[in-house]
């Protein structure tokens, strides 16, 4: 069988590697991003890509070591970078002496009939049926994780004791990965939905509610992020993650098919403060701070990766939000420079001073001067 | 009235284009002023330190015709041919505009440069009308003359210039936006620095019209920039046509397509066996190193041709 790779993004290496074992391919799952992937694609990659390209490299480069013999990657047309990285990367993986198939899925140019003469040559069980089941097995395990996490950052904020959460989630992703039919997805996924809901927490705490906006990987991926979900999430803080893989999907890839407006609404709720759609997830960023002002959650943190440039026409915007709607903000910029202690400093004075900010309004009970960490 | 036009970004392709159409629109046209230290240290201020260089300087440029005029023109470039968008950061202009000189918010207007010239012009008819000009004065038509500006300020420096007898001089080609080749500030005065070191320089712009699409064609998937489309045609040229001996690079720091396309250039330039130099510009940019890598860079060349 083919050996397929594919780039870490967040925990999707879960359903992905249903979806191409369904299809017929031996899927190799890079290693965990550490260190040494990141330093391995910064070597090959230009200097200012942006920093998903170049752990994408890095990934490529530990599977390739692993065995990989193609690699799978996502396109797209614009105006963001993100639509050209399998064209670059391809060059940039030649260049370097890496012989590998490199198989790039995107939205037919011409007809429809290009994406499946493609489908057709790359997977080896390619019948309608196979597809059909094969996407479906992978949504059902998609959809499982993003409503368990979903659900985890709430209780997280809440639990008695630390790390609980934390550790239910990695033993669920580990069982939802090794989950092969359908009922044992199933069975899976609920029975740890209840464990979930069942982990002890403290009644009385009000928690800071924060929203997680800005660049998709930079969000979903937590070992680029520093875990900040679970490490604000240990500090006693409600994340609310404004980009799930499976919103993704249906927003950005299947509603652009059918529905050419859907962003309007978008557009609409963001329109005193950006006017136009910038590519990536600028548009995103700047709205979901506007919801977040409009529904007096305590703060926003952007994430975003050095030179991205629809993250950076948000930050140009953010300030007048969060002025206007009394929100504060604090934006992270990462690269591979970006050291753990500096981001965990930030995070931590920023949470201060959201307390401060809550007291200060009246909004917090007496007892409650004293951050939670 | 007074239309005032910020001299910046794309202001080197369309610049007369609107020029022409305001003056025969009967307003009196103010043109900012060519780029300055002031300009840049004006438009940095207002700016958030993440934006690039070329921003920055339309944000100076802006605040500085902002006196001089009674509006402010600013282009909103999206796409300015089929199929190819710029940069997001130009797509969002208007709104940077809008909050980093919130002041200036009633004086400006936006002009949506759109695929064709039907559409640029429809827009400043637009704009126009809300101007409060009778329709009356409004020209029927626009002149086309894109890419002007650009080769008036190549005219101004000399190029291109009378071929020399013997072929002496060496041929080097400078890819990179109009922006950063054309505003002198910006790029520190390349093209004075050039002359001085006696070398004939092409730039894409002044590639015949008739040889578009040539170099981007042959990507292996098609490339959404405009602006890195011109550079792969004009590197198409000056490999295939022109012969050059060398390139140089230039580019604002932390420039998001050139990130990309700067890269696959190079690529293409090292298999091509061909030197390239590559130089960033920000803020920051000192003088005195980039003539010391460029008097190395053209002497590298000299010495490879005398030894090739």
């Amino acid at each position: 069988m083919l050996k397929a790779t594919f780039p870490h993004i967040g925990n999707s290496y879960i359903p992905f590697r249903t979806l191409l074992t369904e299809l017929g391919l031996d899927p190799v799952i890079p290693p965990p991003i550490t260190q040494r992937t990141i330093s391995l694609g910064t070597q090959i990659a230009p200097e200012f890509a942006c920093f998903p390209l170049k752990v994408n490299l890095g990934n490529y480069i530990e599977a390739i070591e692993k065995g990989a013999e193609m690699i799978l990657m996502a396109g797209g047309v614009g105006p963001c970078r993100f639509g050209y990285y399998g064209e670059v990367q391809r060059e940039i993986l030649r260049d370097a002496g890496y012989s590998v198939e490199f198989f790039v899925l995107e939205a037919p140019k011409t007809h429809p009939r290009e994406l499946w003469e493609k489908i057709k040559r790359v997977f080896p069980r390619h019948r309608a049926p196979d597809l059909l089941r094969a996407v479906r097995k992978a949504w059902v395990k998609a959809d499982a994780l993003d409503r368990f996490d979903r659900m985890a950052n709430h209780v997280r904020a809440r639990e008695e004791k630390k790390g609980e959460v934390s550790r239910l989630q990695n033993r669920f992703y580990q069982q939802l990965d090794q989950a092969d039919s359908m009922g044992e997805i199933r069975r899976v996924a609920d029975g740890f939905l209840e464990e979930l809901k069942a982990v002890p927490v403290r009644k009385e705490s009000q928690p800071l509610r924060i929203r997680l906006v800005g660049e998709i990987y930079m969000v979903l991926e937590p070992s680029v992020n520093f875990h900040i979900e679970r490490v604000l999430g240990e500090m006693g803080v409600d994340v609310e993650r404004t980009i799930y893989f499976t919103d993704w999907v249906k927003e950005t890839l299947l509603k652009s098919i059918y529905d050419p407006n859907w962003r309007e609404p978008l557009l609409a709720v963001a329109r005193p403060y950006l006017k136009n759609f910038v590519g990536g997830h600028g548009l995103e960023t700047v709205a979901h701070t506007v919801e977040a002002g409009v529904n007096r959650y305590d703060g926003v943190i952007q994430l975003a990766p050095f030179t991205c440039m629809p993250e950076i026409v948000a930050m140009q915007v953010l300030p007048a939000v969060s002025r206007d709607l009394d929100i504060p903000y604090l934006t992270l910029i990462i690269d591979e420079h970006a050291a753990e202690a500096g981001i965990m400093t930030r995070l931590e004075a920023f949470i201060d001073l959201l307390y401060y900010h809550r007291n200060s309004q009246g909004g917090g009970k007496a007892g409650e001067a004293v951050s939670g960490y | 009235m007074k239309v005032g036009i910020p001299r910046a970004l794309l202001y080197y392709w369309y610049g007369f284009t609107w020029r022409t159409f305001w003056e025969e629109a009967g307003t009196e046209v103010v043109v900012s002023a060519p780029t300055e230290r002031s300009t840049v240290t004006v438009g940095s201020k207002a700016s958030v330190d993440e934006l690039c260089l070329p921003i920055k300087i339309f944000l100076g440029h802006v605040r500085q015709v902002a006196h001089q005029a009674d509006w402010v023109m600013i282009p909103h470039l999206i796409k300015v041919e089929a199929g190819a968008y710029l940069c997001p950061k130009f797509i969002g202009l208007p709104d940077i505009v809008a909050h980093a000189c919130p002041d200036l918010r009633d004086k400006c207007f936006t002009v949506t440069v759109g695929r064709n010239h039907l559409d640029m012009f429809q827009s400043l008819k637009r704009s126009a009308l809300r101007l409060g000009i009778p329709e009356r004065q409004i020209p029927r038509e626009l002149k086309a003359n894109n890419r002007l500006p650009a080769l008036y300020e190549l005219a101004k420096a000399g190029y291109p210039r009378q071929p020399e007898a013997e072929g002496g001089r060496l041929r080097i080609g400078i890819l990179g936006h109009p922006y950063c080749i054309y505003d002198r500030c910006f790029n520190l005065d390349i093209f004075d620095k050039l002359n001085g070191l006696d070398v004939d320089i092409f730039t894409p712009e002044m590639m015949p019209e008739h040889m578009a699409g040539l170099g981007s064609g042959q990507l292996n998937k098609e490339l959404f920039w405009t602006l890195g489309r011109s550079q792969f045609d004009a590197l198409e040229w000056m490999l295939g046509k022109l012969k050059v001996d060398g390139f140089i690079h230039l580019s604002p720091f932390a420039c998001g397509p050139e990130a990309m396309i700067g890269d696959m250039l190079e690529r293409r330039i090292r298999r091509a066996g061909l030197p390239i130099l590559k130089l960033f510009f920000e803020e920051h940019s000192g003088e005195a190193g980039m003539i010391t890598r460029l008097e190395a860079f053209i002497d590298l060349i000299r010495y490879r041709s005398r030894v090739c």
